[in-house]
Order: structure tokens, then C-alpha cells, then sequence
């Protein structure tokens, strides 16, 4: 049955609710009419998903987002069940050295941040993602974003908590006590920042023809300091700005190479390669072989 | 190239005069299972020449994050110029976002009607 325009307005004040309060996995459904009220609705949904990748997928890959690992738990911190894949990757695979307490997977400082979300769980019901630090057995930490949910349920309280960043080896850290950054290691990266590196990396892909200029100028143009625009972005990416853009350069490369009969020598210069030879041994270093290796017959 | 035509399973490709028109069939949301279909089969159709492209949207109703992700980049490739054909206000407005929030480089204009559309393609395929 199709909705009133008052269920549709409702709709949308409460996905800008949610969003307000941290969910963004909240959509409008647009009806058949694509009015006024939907092209709304499609426009939140869409800023929905531009804002959940700035905060959780800053990779910039095409890559499928992961599914979340789910953890199980009571109120006395015993673990219920979880996914497959917590206890391979964290290291705990022997059943015989499986470890049956929730808070024992953590770190020291993410036991109470755990317990603080616990709590507000119990005053807001909404859950909103905050970061934990998990051990693994060979005595490194996992980091992920998190949420807490309860199980309404149940007779006695049942949580879930749902860990949202693929278990990668990059999401490995060292230990706290080799490293003795512990007070440091568990940081929110300021929302200013995640501007900032989202406004660079767009605009490297919009300048994929031609190198890019110093830090200094770049520190210009987005109003910030060179210093800034390097820490910035290697936490964000992992990688320096200028390897981010030479990745991206080399990967429209590749294309260009496979689908068009165009020389080397154009190629580099259509992506900002200074020349042909320039361009060939950035190539032979990224993918381990020459350009016309590449080329479709 | 001498005009040609194919169609595949969410689109009709056609080469006229000199500009390539890439008509989408009626798709509810464009994934990037879609995104890599018609990149591929668009780029294996213009046998590695570059043309402008009209991009007859006006039956596809939305597409996912990943597909205009890569739309943006990939979709891009081997294209002098882009001209999105729409129906409705709803399609501009979301049109209009995905154009800000991506980095879409070839010059991009959005058309309610063919006739502007391929006057501002034309203007890049006598640079051909």
C-alpha cells in the first residue's frame, strides 16, 4: 500500500535522526512517484553513504564492504557464541586455549571503554560505533570499530557486539608495552581531519593527469600546512599522498593499456608520466613487468 | 568509424555520427557487478578509440556507492566528453550529488533533451 506524504515525512525525520546520532546504514525508499519528498529521501540516502565511507572505508578501493564479525555475550562478560572468524584471526583457533570471557580478548584501557558503552546502553538503546582494541595470541592488537547491541529477549541481559573492519593483517598493531604508546593507541580521528582527508584525496583523483605540486602548494590550496596534509593522510590511506596519486595514475595506466591501442608515450602523458621512460619504470616497479607486456593482442 | 550498433544485457550501444550513445535498459540500481559490465562492454565496443559519449540514463533509477565509485574512474576511460540524458527532477538532483561528491574528469553536462545534449558532444567530436 502506498504511503501518506505524513508516513513519508516521517520517514525522513527519523533517517535524519539516525544519522545525527551515528547510524547511517538507515534508507528512505523512494516511492513511484519520484517527487519532491523522494528525491529528498534519495539525496540523505546517498549523503548516508558518503558519510559511512568517510568514517569507516577510507581506503578508497572498489572493494564490497565487509560483513561485521559478531560477538556474543552476558552480563557477566561470559561469551556465548561468535562468528567463524573472531577467534582464527585473533589466534585463539586451539579449542583447548579458547578463552570463554568477553573482557580477556581485550586490551587493559578497552575493558572500561567497553563497560562505559554498556552502560549508555542501558540509558540509550541506539547504538553508536566506537573503536576497541582486542588481544591476539601472539600478544598483538586487533583495532576495529564497534556497536553494542542488547538482546531484548532474553531473560537475562544478552549483548552483540558487532566488530565492523575487515580482519585485515593491516589492522594489526605492535604491543603497547614494546611500542610504550599505550595512553595514545586508542585516538578518534578528529572529524576536521577526516575532511581534510577526504577533500585530498578527491582531489588527486581530479588531477590523475598531471603531477602533483609540492605539499606546500597543495597545504595552499586545501588552507593547511604541508606537515598537516602528510600525517593526515598516511593515517587515513596508508600510503603518502604522492603514492596514493601514483597508484592511481598506474591503475588508469593499466587500463589504458589493456582497452586502447594508444602508444606508451601518449598513455604517460595522458597520465601526468613525464615521459615515456618515466613512465615505464614506475609501471615495471608497480606490477613487476613493462607496459606492453600488458597490452591485449 | 562507420556507424555500428550492439546490445547486451542492461544496455544498446550505437555509434553515430561520430558520438556514442550508450542507452541504459530499465535498471533499479546500478551495483558494481552492472558498473563492471558496462565499462567492459562499452570499452571492448570502441576498440580503443576515444569518442564523446550520450548516456541515456532516463530508465535507470538510482546506483549504489561502489558503482558510482567506479563509475567515476573507470567509467570515464576512452571518453572525450559525457552528456547524461534524464527524465525527472529526481534523477537531476541525484545526478547533480554524484557529479559533487565524485571525480568524474571528462567535461560532464546533464540534458533533459537529446537535441542540446548532442550539441555540446558535438563540439568534442570535431576534435576527433
Amino acid at each position: 500500500m502506498e504511503r501518506s506524504k505524513k508516513e513519508r515525512f516521517n520517514q525522513l525525520f527519523n533517517q535524519i535522526k539516525e544519522i545525527a546520532v551515528g547510524n547511517f546504514e538507515f534508507r528512505y525508499k523512494p516511492s513511484a512517484r519520484l517527487d519532491a519528498i523522494d528525491t529528498f529521501g534519495a539525496l540523505l540516502n546517498m549523503l548516508s553513504e558518503e558519510i559511512a565511507y568517510f568514517n569507516f572505508d577510507s581506503s578508497g578501493e572498489f572493494m564490497v564492504k565487509p560483513v561485521p564479525v559478531v560477538v556474543v555475550f552476558n552480563d557477566q562478560s561470559k561469551l556465548i557464541d561468535h562468528s567463524a572468524c573472531f577467534l582464527r584471526i585473533l589466534g585463539y583457533s586451539d579449542p583447548q586455549t579458547e578463552i570463554t570471557r568477553m573482557d580477556s580478548y581485550l586490551t587493559d584501557y578497552s575493558i572500561p571503554l567497553l563497560t562505559e558503552e554498556l552502560q549508555n546502553l542501558t540509558k540509550d538503546p541506539d547504538p553508536k560505533p566506537f573503536p576497541l582494541d582486542f588481544n591476539t595470541s601472539d600478544k598483538r592488537i586487533f583495532r576495529s570499530n564497534c556497536s553494542l547491541l542488547r538482546l531484548i529477549k532474553q531473560d537475562k541481559p544478552v549483548y552483540v557486539l558487532l566488530i565492523y573492519e575487515d580482519f585485515k593483517k593491516d589492522n594489526l598493531k605492535p604491543n603497547p608495552e614494546v611500542t610504550s604508546k599505550m595512553s595514545k593507541s586508542v585516538k578518534k580521528r578528529s572529524a576536521t581531519n577526516r575532511v581534510l582527508a577526504k577533500k585530498l584525496r578527491m582531489y588527486c583523483l581530479r588531477n590523475l593527469n598531471k603531477p602533483l605540486p609540492s605539499l606546500r602548494e597543495i597545504g595552499l590550496i586545501h588552507e593547511t600546512n604541508a606537515t598537516k596534509i602528510k600525517t593526515v593522510f598516511k593515517k587515513t590511506f596508508g600510503v603518502t599522498i604522492y603514492q596514493y596519486h601514483l597508484q592511481k595514475r598506474l591503475s588508469l595506466a593499466y587500463a589504458m593499456l589493456e582497452e586502447s591501442d594508444y602508444s606508451i608515450k601518449y598513455i604517460a602523458n595522458k597520465n601526468g608520466f613525464n615521459s615515456a621512460s618515466h613512465f615505464t619504470r614506475s609501471f615495471k616497479k608497480h606490477y613487476g613487468k613493462a607496459p606492453l607486456f600488458f597490452r591485449k593482442d | 568509424m562507420s556507424d555500428m550498433a550492439i546490445e547486451d544485457r542492461y544496455a544498446t550501444l550505437e555509434l553515430k555520427d561520430g558520438i556514442l550513445h550508450f542507452v541504459y535498459k530499465p535498471i533499479r540500481c546500478i551495483n558494481l557487478t552492472i558498473a563492471k559490465n558496462v565499462v567492459e562492454t562499452r570499452l571492448r565496443f570502441q576498440e580503443g578509440i576515444c569518442y564523446p559519449v550520450m548516456c541515456d540514463l532516463r530508465a535507470v533509477e538510482g546506483a549504489d556507492k561502489d558503482a558510482r565509485d567506479y563509475l567515476a574512474i573507470k567509467g570515464s576511460l576512452l571518453t572525450k566528453a559525457q552528456a547524461f540524458l534524464i527524465k525527472s527532477n529526481y534523477t537531476l538532483h541525484i545526478l547533480s550529488m554524484y557529479l559533487q561528491t565524485t571525480a568524474v574528469n571528462p567535461p560532464t553536462e546533464i540534458f533533459k533533451e537529446e537535441t542540446p545534449a548532442i550539441a555540446f558532444l558535438s563540439r568534442f567530436r570535431k576534435e576527433i
